[in-house]
């Protein structure tokens, strides 16, 4: 019971930044390679305003999610915007993505160093709470609850407002979209400033979680997310969501059962047996092939 | 300011051993992407398993080190099926998301403990390939002026663009017989080449293995160069400097990636080398830009360049802008 309870933890943060990820695809068609970036700056900025700047961490959690928009909003505008009217937009914007990737860590090097940087001690209560037999912390409890706000404050949001139907619309055909007096460049950015947003908060969350930043957590995560993505079904919301949460329990149940070194090639394997017999994922929503 | 060493240096990184090996690579990831459209993005995944196929054969199991190189091309091979097996029926980006994943993982895999009696974890492996360098035809250093290179140096470089010759010599041939021709026609329109009968998947799956084998030597070449092996120094970031050296150059051109190449390890090493003379002789300020600030500038800088690159001219210097206007999907 105990490792169940952790893999929905550790599985709630894969799930939030995977949404995320998975948002930008579904409605746009385009694959974020600086997602995970923006995972790992999110963390650096959070441990520097709650380090330095002196800020509680339920202040600078809202401060890093608005710098994660901000950066979303970056990465459209620099890295998917100019390339938009080219027949190859979608693959041209896979190799501007990667490359902005690449400036964002390094700008991050620049600015705090190579080392590995921590939350300071107690800026989060991390008591362990007794719940029938099994102990849970606060940061643990309040990072399942935040994650779940968030995704379901997502699904709604998609489902059912006007700037969802918006997305839906966008996704479904953006020339028609616009026929029908969408501002398609407008959803385009919010979805983008939306998605990076989900992915600073998981990343905020991730560091708090594991008590460390390094450089190197957004090709760790990369890989995690784009197996969640894979699992789910590609653009899939709640598809991300289960895919999180099942690769959560499958790494702590094959660090429980098998050992520590098989947890990071769980993802890889998850994702390689669903390529190979359900590349639609588990919740089909977008054809796979073209031919 | 010391121009003379800054140019001096800026021309070592140019036509080094790094520049050969990196050109050798792009060659394969020229097969890939720029002849058949395939988004490789975890070319680096094929240097890795090239490089420890050699360290591994040779420190761990005492084989030849040329036996290493095969069981490194042999390590290529199998990665190449086990990423496009699943994969290459789908759409393009889902080798996208199988490569990346698998580089990391593989990395992962290398230097977890599990591995660590063959890999030597995450220390690595070093002092493997004595038996090419016992074959150095040069016995001088040769320095003209302020360029130096050793011995050791010149006969890594005379391999390594030895087998850039090669390599490119090998696609061009392939890609000008009637299969590259089909492998073109692919990548412009798969649902064309098919109804001319084509069996567009293995088409596509033996240019990964091709191209993924070109890659696998490369990463032997590094290994043999280093003598020294290390999981955590084949990480995403070479992958992104291939892509940009590629795209530079030209994708889908034979001398792209040499071309890229060259320019590519002239303009890095000219930047680090003129960082560290400005800083040290203090005409940029110690404060704005200190020493290990330099390797995160001169990502800073392929960055940009790769993404300017992509929204200026994506056909790169050689490129016919009008060639490679394709629709991967």
């Amino acid at each position: 019971m105990q490792q169940l309870l952790n893999g929905l933890f550790i599985g709630s943060i894969y799930a939030l930044f995977a949404i995320g990820f998975t948002l930008v695809f579904g409605i746009l068609d385009r694959l974020n390679l600086a997602h995970p970036s923006v995972f790992a700056a999110a963390a650096f900025i959070g441990i520097e305003l709650v380090a330095d700047g002196g800020l509680s961490i339920w202040v600078a959690l809202p401060i890093v999610m608005v710098v994660g928009a901000i950066l979303g909003l970056i990465i459209e505008r620099l890295a998917f915007r100019p390339l938009k009217n080219r027949p190859d937009a979608p693959l041209a914007g896979l190799i501007s993505s990667i490359a902005l990737a690449g400036m964002f860590i390094a700008l991050l090097q620049w600015r705090y160093g190579p080392a590995t940087r921590r939350f300071p001690a107690g800026s989060f209560p991390d008591q362990p709470i007794a719940v029938m037999g099994m102990t849970v912390t606060m940061l643990q409890i309040a990072i399942l609850v935040i994650s779940i706000v968030l995704m379901v404050g997502l699904t709604w949001l998609v489902a059912r407002s006007r700037l969802g139907r918006g997305m839906r619309a966008v996704a479904e055909n953006p020339t028609a979209a616009r026929v029908l007096g969408i501002n398609v460049d407008r959803i385009t950015s919010i979805t983008f400033a939306i998605s990076s947003a989900l992915g600073a908060v998981a990343g905020a969350l991730f560091a708090l979680n594991v008590n460390s930043a390094q450089l190197g957590m957004g090709s760790a995560i990369e890989l995690k997310g784009l197996a969640v993505i894979i699992v789910g079904g590609m653009g899939s919301l709640p598809g991300a969501l289960v895919g999180g949460l099942l690769l959560g329990l499958a790494e702590v149940f094959a660090v429980q059962y098998i050992g520590s070194s098989w947890r990071d090639l769980i993802a890889f394997g998850l994702l390689f047996v669903i390529l190979l017999v359900r590349p639609q994922g588990l919740f089909r929503s977008r054809q796979v092939r073209d031919v | 300011m010391n121009w003379a060493d800054i140019l001096a240096n800026s021309l070592r990184g140019a036509f080094g051993a790094e520049a050969a090996i990196y050109a050798l690579a792009a060659v394969g990831l020229n097969l890939h992407f720029g002849y058949t459209g395939l988004l490789n993005f975890g070319h680096v995944g094929f240097m890795l398993v090239g490089a420890y196929g050699v360290a591994v054969s040779v420190a761990t199991w005492g084989l030849s080190l040329w036996v290493g190189v095969l069981i490194g091309i042999g390590c290529s091979i199998v990665l190449a099926l086990i990423l496009g097996i699943p994969t290459l029926r789908l759409r393009g980006d889902y080798l996208a998301i199988a490569t990346i994943a698998g580089a990391e993982v593989l990395r992962y895999f290398y230097r977890s403990d599990w591995a660590a009696p063959l890999t030597g974890g995450v220390y690595g492996l070093r002092q493997f390939a004595d038996e090419f360098f016992a074959l150095n035809p040069y016995t001088g250093n040769l320095s003209a002026g302020p360029l130096f290179f050793s011995a050791r140096n010149l006969w890594v470089m005379t391999v390594g663009w030895g087998l850039v010759a090669l390599a490119s010599l090998v696609v061009y041939l392939l890609v000008h017989s009637p299969w590259g021709r089909v492998l073109r026609a692919v990548r412009e329109d798969e649902l064309a080449a098919r109804s001319l009968g084509k069996n567009v998947y293995a088409f596509k799956m033996q240019s990964l293995v091709l191209g993924g084998v070109i890659g696998g030597l490369a990463g032997s070449l590094i290994a043999i160069a280093t003598q020294s092996v290390n999981p955590d120094s084949f990480n995403p970031s070479i992958t992104f400097y291939l892509w940009a050296i590629m795209i530079l150059g030209g994708a889908s051109r034979i001398f792209g990636p040499i071309l890229g190449s060259v320019i590519f390890w002239f303009l890095a090493t000219f930047l680090d080398s003129f960082l560290r003379n400005a800083t040290a002789s203090g005409i940029i300020s110690p404060d704005l830009i200190s020493g290990p600030d330099v390797g995160a500038l001169r990502f800073v800088f392929v960055g940009l360049s790769l993404m300017l690159l992509m929204i200026f001219r994506p056909a790169g210097i050689l490129g016919d802008p009008k060639e490679l206007r394709l629709d991967v999907r």
